[in-house]
């Protein structure tokens, strides 16, 4: 998965995969739009203005996709890198990664990631989680 | 495979060196940094440094955008279109020390609403 963040315009493009592409129309929300493939219209991504605002209540993500959409949107607001996230939450570097590219999720992880950026809903995704 | 890869990193540092600083259709600057063409290139393959010259020197229309009143969105039509028109969208942000640069540009099936800033007329 591939994320872009630009928290100058608070503007996210989400890919599941890179492919020739085109912004379609979304029916009920122009602050989304949806990335189709030009060869078989398949979605191969959203963009979403307002993300900080919007990601909250965008749906048509899988908890996971939301997660790292979430961590990433947070990090960047607070300008931290990706080494001192890592750090905070006490695991390597490559292991942040995978959590920001939406590979990989561990109940004690997203604990600490609450802990760090509380203004997200990670907590909700705890919960949906667990009762899993 | 390799040769390709070789090409497409060479391609892609003289657009970084070449394409740096671009022009409006009233030829304000505009900056493609780095960071955004990476993006560009990453997310949206079907976008050239061609057709973002194209859609800033003469678009068919810019809107402000809906959501971001310092958003400036520059579209043309798709020459290469063949189904139906699609757009040639770049999306330029105004800093607050007037400065413009693009944040990203994609192809689109719709020009999304926002006040009309320029018209052409065809």
């Amino acid at each position: 998965m591939y994320i872009y963040y630009d928290k100058n315009s608070d503007y996210l493009e989400l890919f599941f995969e890179t492919v020739a592409n085109y912004a379609d129309a979304d029916e009920t929300n122009e602050s989304v739009a949806i990335f189709r493939s030009e060869k078989d219209d398949s979605i191969v991504g959203y963009a979403l203005d307002n993300a900080s605002k919007e990601i909250q209540h965008f749906d048509r993500l899988d908890p996971i996709d939301k997660l790292a959409a979430l961590i990433k949107i947070a990090r960047q607001r607070r300008d931290w890198s990706q080494e001192e996230v890592a750090q905070r939450l006490g695991i390597s570097l490559r292991h942040y990664q995978r959590l920001e590219g939406g590979q990989d999720t561990t109940l004690s992880v997203l604990s600490e990631l609450a802990t760090i950026f509380p203004e997200t809903e990670f907590g909700v995704l705890l919960e949906k989680k667990r009762t899993a | 495979m390799l040769c390709c890869k070789v090409l497409d990193n060479t391609t892609y540092m003289s657009y970084k060196l070449q394409m740096k600083l671009l022009t409006d259709y009233l030829n304000r600057p505009i900056v493609l940094s780095d960071e955004s063409w990476a993006h560009i290139v990453a997310g949206h393959a079907e976008i050239t440094v061609e057709m973002i010259e194209q859609t800033l020197k003469d678009p068919v229309e810019v809107r402000e955008s809906a959501h971001s009143l310092t958003t400036y969105l520059y579209y043309t039509i798709k020459l290469s279109a063949e189904s139906k028109h699609r757009y040639i969208c770049v999306a330029v942000k105004n800093t607050e020390l007037g400065e413009n640069y693009i944040q990203t540009a994609m192809t689109t099936s719709y020009i999304k609403n926002g006040k009309v800033v320029y018209r052409r007329e065809d």
